[in-house]
């Protein structure tokens, strides 16, 4: 590792139903908004990340070539959920390594291609052809959740009615109305106990993230954030009983992260976190570190998770109010956290946040708790 | 020179006839692996060890007994036709199978289940309320 990545500039498109829109037609304008934010030329771009899951053969050339990008290392990236924070890692890993100076990472999925309904997840798969569906995987998780812990659905509902709260003051979010408790627990039934409120509605989206070298960033005299951590895992196939409250996936890749950065989970101002469905922002407290192992239910309780609390999860309103557009997801989370530390994140912005983390997973395959898990770690770059 | 004598083939893993459950005179059970090499256990079968990589595991009888790990009823699915309740069953031999499972009763975390296979060779659990 030699030396530092920086994020100066951040993009992304307002999540939703974008059905008369391409690939290109989502990616392309929050690219735009990333360069211009950086004050960087496409020409200058010496490569291209693009993370999908459903976007078909070429998708980053695609939207690079609408724009001019061309000549350069261009990489399409599928990790499931994972697929855009892994695009993000393998950039800035080239920046650090001192193989680029300028780079862009792209994420970018089309949901509403697929007509609603359950993600489709392949069919080679055991588990799949047996019945499972995402919302199942987390329902038992739920289920088992709600068993061991001694929780109520009250407090998995309590997870949307804080991310839609927060959600209310992004007009990127796709849902932005408040929801009562009641609400989330009168919605349809998905999969017993989530509701349909409890689970990341379908939809599309596009962000984008330029990383530079820390030389450029001299050069360019923007606001910047450095990654202090990124740390990638794959899953490990467990063919025995599985805690599913322990998702040693996330437990050990962000363990690595906070040895990399030299930080504690106590240091973070703000986290995007992996809210695919509401019990897994529960879990996720407790992988992540903010709490002791079987804590988690007594911070959401508490309003510890969100504003004024003792960190901000979720200020964007999380997959649960964006809509979860697999390989954008990742990069969305980067472009949240650039936005709440150099304070241009509006009215949700976390007072003088300075440290934060984006996490994502990806999930359904048989025998793994998830597939991929995918964490960074950003700090505000003082001017 | 040496030549190749044989080309590497493909596994046919997705052949038709794979057996995955069978009604012997010692009851009902699925057919998972064991690695002889090493001992791992696993299900449904697959041609290596997910655990040591040797290349020789035998079939392993799994169930009929199990315990509900976790379970759900799923009713939006692209999977197949709701509504249809999915549960991890703990079977006796610890290995963690992903089964329909059916039940007069409401489900349960720690219910125990025994498997159920049909003629035509489809499988599930059942509950058994206590």
């Amino acid at each position: 590792m030699n030396g530092d990545a920086l994020v100066v500039g951040a993009g992304m498109i307002a999540f939703g139903r974008h059905k008369q829109s391409s690939y290109a037609g989502l990616a392309v304008p929050a690219v735009l908004t990333a360069l211009k934010q950086a004050g960087v030329s496409p020409q200058q771009i010496e490569g291209v990340w693009c993370g999908n899951s459903f976007g078909g053969m070429l998708t980053g050339q695609r939207i690079a070539k609408d724009i001019g990008i061309a000549g350069v290392p261009i990489v399409n990236v599928d990790n499931a959920c994972s697929g855009g924070a892994t695009a993000l890692a393998e950039a800035q890993q080239a920046v650090r390594e001192g193989r680029h100076d300028i780079v862009l990472a792209v994420g970018v999925d089309k949901l509403t291609q697929f007509g609603g309904g359950t993600l489709p997840l392949v069919t080679e798969d055991w588990e799949v052809r047996q019945g499972m569906v995402m919302p199942a995987l987390y329902a038992m998780r739920a289920h088992r959740y709600l068993h061991d812990r001694g929780a109520g659905v009250e407090d998995l509902a309590e997870v949307t009615v804080k991310a839609r709260r927060h959600a209310a003051l992004n007009p990127y979010a796709q849902y932005r109305d408040a929801v009562t408790v009641e609400e989330v627990l009168q919605s349809r039934m998905i999969a017993e106990p989530l509701t349909l409120l409890q689970c990341c509605p379908t939809g599309d989206g596009a962000a984008a993230v330029v990383v530079v070298s820390e030389a450029v960033r001299g050069r360019l005299g923007v606001p910047a954030v450095r990654v202090r951590a990124s740390t990638l895992h794959s899953g490990t196939y467990m063919a025995g009983y599985r805690d599913m409250l322990y998702p040693k996936i996330t437990y050990d890749c962000a363990l690595e992260a906070f040895e990399e950065a030299g930080v504690s989970p106590q240091d973070l101002n703000v986290i995007e976190l992996h809210d695919a469905f509401t019990v897994a922002e529960l879990v996720y407290y407790e992988a992540l570190g903010l709490c002791a192992p079987g804590d988690g239910v007594k911070l959401i309780r508490d309003g510890q998770t969100s504003f004024g609390g003792q960190v901000v999860v979720n200020p964007s309103g999380g997959l649960l109010s964006k809509g979860h557009p697999v390989g954008a997801s990742g990069v969305a989370q980067a472009v949240e956290v650039f936005w709440q530390l150099t304070g241009s994140a509006g009215d949700r912005q976390v007072p003088d946040a300075r440290l934060g983390l984006t996490h994502v997973t990806g999930g359904g395959i048989s025998g793994l708790d998830h597939g991929a898990c995918c964490i960074h770690i950003f700090e505000r770059a003082e001017s | 020179m040496t030549r190749a004598t044989s080309a590497v083939l493909p596994f046919r893993d997705l052949a038709d006839g794979m057996v995955v459950a069978e009604v012997t005179e010692q009851g009902p059970a699925l057919i998972g692996a064991r690695c002889t090499a090493c001992g791992y256990a696993w299900f449904p079968t697959r041609p290596v060890c997910p655990s040591c990589a040797a290349a020789n595991p035998e079939p392993y009888r799994i169930g009929p007994r199990g315990t509900i790990y976790s379970y759900t009823t799923v009713h939006v699915s692209s999977a197949r036709a709701t509504p249809y309740s999915l549960a991890f069953v703990d079977v006796e031999q610890g290995v963690r199978v992903l089964s329909i499972v059916e039940s007069r009763g409401d489900l349960a975390i720690d219910m125990a289940c025994h498997l159920v296979v049909e003629d035509h060779g489809d499988w599930h659990f059942a509950g058994e309320e206590s």
